[in-house]
């Protein structure tokens, strides 16, 4: 079971995390990543930071030495084993993006995927 | 969220609803007028789509060179530049050029010129001949105006759309809308039912069932629904309608009257024009008024009963569509029993409209809605229901299923058939089909959990799919359709295509289950959920494996004359090595086995494929056969 973040998707975090700091919000122990049901088209993704630390249950990755860690439940996992998470900069805007080879399907809005 | 991007939530608010919530509205793209409705404080309001407050948008679109003019003015238009203004455009949708051709739609809808290039598509030739555009291209131009109007009255960009679509809508012209929504660069949620939407707009889905009767009456189209409500998901049980008939013509009837009353002729095009629009107005008046008066070259007072008696043949033709629509649904068309009728359309207002539906029917028609607005209003619903649904990670919803429902398959491990946290109402369909030859019946065994095989999961119900007829394996059709209505209540049918053999249960999935027991289920799931996958994958890959094994085995005692010499001991040897390897425990290796074993006996499948055919044909001419292929 893996799950692996881009260079530039780390750097972002990273950057966002220390962002948070300067903003004077709670520390953050990681992300959280996971498959809800709900959405337009089956499966919504959560993607969140996570102040607790992780359940018993979780898997926990780590990036860069450590300094950027996703949480995932195992259920989940199931669904975003091999995803690559990236970040893209691009004419539609910026932001993260799941590319997950286990998706059937996803909607316009790319928030919510079919397995 | 633009180009399926996403942006890190706070703790606790990845919200799966937020991706389709925000602004979100319903259209109803009509044939003859389009409308565009959202809901706002929780009550559905169509928006103005011209700069006058209107809000009907002529579903007209004009062609010029270098320009494009959709609505009003463009409806305006059409009289003097027929060619490049393209009107009722939807009855071209997802139509190709040979469909069309001998229709009534290519006889009195075509002034058209086409584009000579022949394809699956139909491309008008406009702007001068100078543009070829597709019926596609025309409807986004119309849903861009409606977006346009949209986002200027809400204040942004939209996040989603419904777009209704009349019930008998076949694939290619629904996929031909959704198409359009897109190159409008609009987010189409859903494709809604024009006469789901009105019974929605009514809110009839707040009741558990029901039968209703949508009867809609618009400009240039007459459509018929029967809608079955069951748990709050509609059916729609048969449509019927005339493709060429509406309130256009009771102002053609109108004007053949005024026409006698003042003894005159009228062949000038625009002096027609005028009649059309002078008896249009008196007809909207005759609405309320006990009469009205046309003025052309003279007066004539029409009274509502002239009015009744010139549009008495139209109405009628109503009639039988409307018969054989009720006949269709099961019902009894001399004694319907329905739970509402709704009326749809403009030309509806028309107190005798009213009247005759009301004896049809044998009871007084809802119509307390704009008829004109209803369908918009009703798929503004359905987009604030779609965008505001979504449930929450692990809170237990009333409206929510808590765990999954699914179906025992061969081999004990569970296909989930409606994934936890739906919101209910809810239902989805499944085909399934025979495991071994001669199966007469299906046992089928209804589970809830998240745990991918039966004994981890909690058994809700039982029953059995009995006397079918003896058959090859995979030759049945199993339709299984699990519905979860309003009030949590499963109601699973089984049902063999062939032989139409039917067979159903009903369960209360939630029933003593406590909230605990739901988040105990739920944490197994997660804790096991790795030797859950790898179990399942286990078990699947054995069944594939026994199933290849029987039939390799049945093939070689039926068959085995057939083998070339030494064709037989590689077969033996791999379906050894199979059976060998299917007794242990790794998927993979199963697998592979049975891909080994398949590809041992391809010879042989050859073989006996090609003795097949020879003793098919056997002793015949080759004439004959090629008669035969023919």
């Amino acid at each position: 079971m893996a799950l692996d973040c881009t260079p530039t998707a780390i750097g972002e975090i990273k950057k966002l995390q220390a962002k948070r700091i300067a903003e004077g919000k709670p520390p953050v122990l990681g992300l959280r990543v996971g498959i809800r049901g709900g959405g337009c088209n089956g499966f919504g993704y959560v993607f969140e930071w996570c102040e607790k630390e992780p359940r018993a249950t979780d898997k926990v990755f780590e990036f860069d030495g450590g300094e950027v860690k996703v949480f995932c439940d195992p259920k989940s996992l199931i669904y975003l084993d091999n995803t690559v998470l990236n970040y893209v900069t691009g004419l539609m805007g910026h932001g993260f993006k799941f590319e997950n080879p286990n998706a059937k399907g996803a909607c316009g809005c790319g928030e919510s995927v079919q397995f | 969220m633009a180009g399926g991007l996403l942006q890190i939530a706070e703790p606790g608010e990845s919200n799966v609803k937020e991706a389709c919530a925000g602004r979100v509205v319903g259209i109803d793209l009509g044939t003859t007028n389009s409308l565009v409705a959202t809901v706002r404080d929780g009550n559905p309001e169509c928006l103005a789509v011209d700069d006058a407050g209107g809000r009907l948008l002529p579903s007209v679109v004009e062609y010029l060179p270098g320009s494009v003019i959709v609505g009003r003015q463009a409806f305006l238009d059409a009289a003097t530049r027929p060619r490049d203004t393209i009107v009722s455009v939807k009855r071209f949708m997802g139509r190709g050029p040979e469909e069309l051709a001998g229709t009534e739609t290519a006889r009195r809808w075509t002034p058209y010129r086409f584009a000579s290039k022949t394809g699956p598509v139909v491309r008008f030739l406009v702007a001068n001949s100078e543009r070829e555009v597709t019926p596609v291209e025309v409807s986004a131009e119309i849903l861009k105006t409606l977006r346009a109007r949209a986002e200027e009255a809400l204040g942004g960009e939209l996040d989603g759309v419904v777009i209704t679509v009349p019930a008998y809508f076949d694939d290619g012209q629904r996929q031909a809308t959704k198409d359009a929504g897109r190159l409008a660069g609009l987010d189409v949620l859903r494709l809604l039912n024009e006469p789901t939407a009105a019974a929605l707009a009514y809110g009839l889905n707040k009741k558990s069932e029901g039968t209703f009767a949508v009867y809609d009456l618009g400009g240039g189209t007459f459509d018929i629904s029967i809608l079955k409500l069951t748990g709050g998901v509609f059916e729609v049980k048969s449509t019927g309608g005339d493709t060429a008939l509406g309130g256009d013509d009771f102002d053609r009837a109108l004007a053949d009257l005024v026409v006698k009353r003042l003894a005159i002729t009228v062949d000038d095009a625009a002096e027609q024009r005028a009649l059309l629009d002078a008896c249009r107005a008196a007809k909207h008046r005759l609405t309320d008024e006990p009469s009205a008066v046309v003025e052309l070259r003279g007066r004539a007072t029409i009274t509502r009963e002239d009015f009744d008696e010139a549009v008495a043949p139209i109405l009628q033709r109503t009639f039988a569509p409307c018969r054989r629509a009720l006949k269709d649904a099961g019902l009894d068309p001399a004694k319907p029993i329905l739970d509402g009728v709704i009326l749809v359309g403009g030309a509806t207002r028309t107190p005798a409209v009213r009247a005759f539906v009301e004896r049809l029917f044998q009871r007084p028609p809802l119509a307390d809605i704009d008829p004109d607005q209803v369908v918009a209003l009703g798929a503004a619903v359905q987009a604030d229901l779609l965008a505001g649904a979504g449930p929450r990670e692990d809170v237990l919803l009333l409206d929510v299923i808590p765990l999954s429902l699914g179906l025992e398959m061969m081999g004990g491990v569970v296909e989930k058939i409606i994934p936890r946290n739906s919101t209910i109402p809810t239902g989805a369909k499944q085909t399934f089909t025979t495991y071994a030859d001669d199966q007469t019946g299906f046992d089928l065994h209804v589970l809830q959990g998240e745990r991918e095989t039966v004994d981890q999961c909690r058994s809700l119900a039982r029953f059995q799919l009995k006397g079918l007829p003896p058959g090859p394996a995979g030759m049945a059709r199993l339709e299984v359709t699990f519905l979860v209505d309003a009030d949590g209540i499963l109601h699973v049918t089984a049902r063999e295509e062939t032989t139409g053999k039917e067979s159903s249960i009903d369960v209360k999935p939630s029933y003593g289950l406590s909230d605990e027991e739901v988040e105990r289920m739920l944490l197994e799931s997660y804790q096991f959920a790795e030797s859950d996958v790898k179990t399942r994958l286990l078990v699947e890959a054995r069944v594939e494996a026994d199933r290849i094994i029987n039939a390799t085995r049945a093939a070689l005692a039926s068959d085995g004359h057939l083998l070339a010499e030494g064709g037989r001991p590689p077969i033996d040897a791999a379906l050894e090595t199979l059976a060998r390897t299917r007794a242990g425990s790794d998927h993979r290796a199963i697998v592979a086995a049975s891909e080994a074993l398949d590809h041992a006996s391809q010879d042989f499948a050859q073989r006996r494929m090609d003795d097949g055919l020879r003793r098919a044909v056997a002793g015949r001419r080759i004439g004959d056969v090629e008669r035969k292929l023919e």
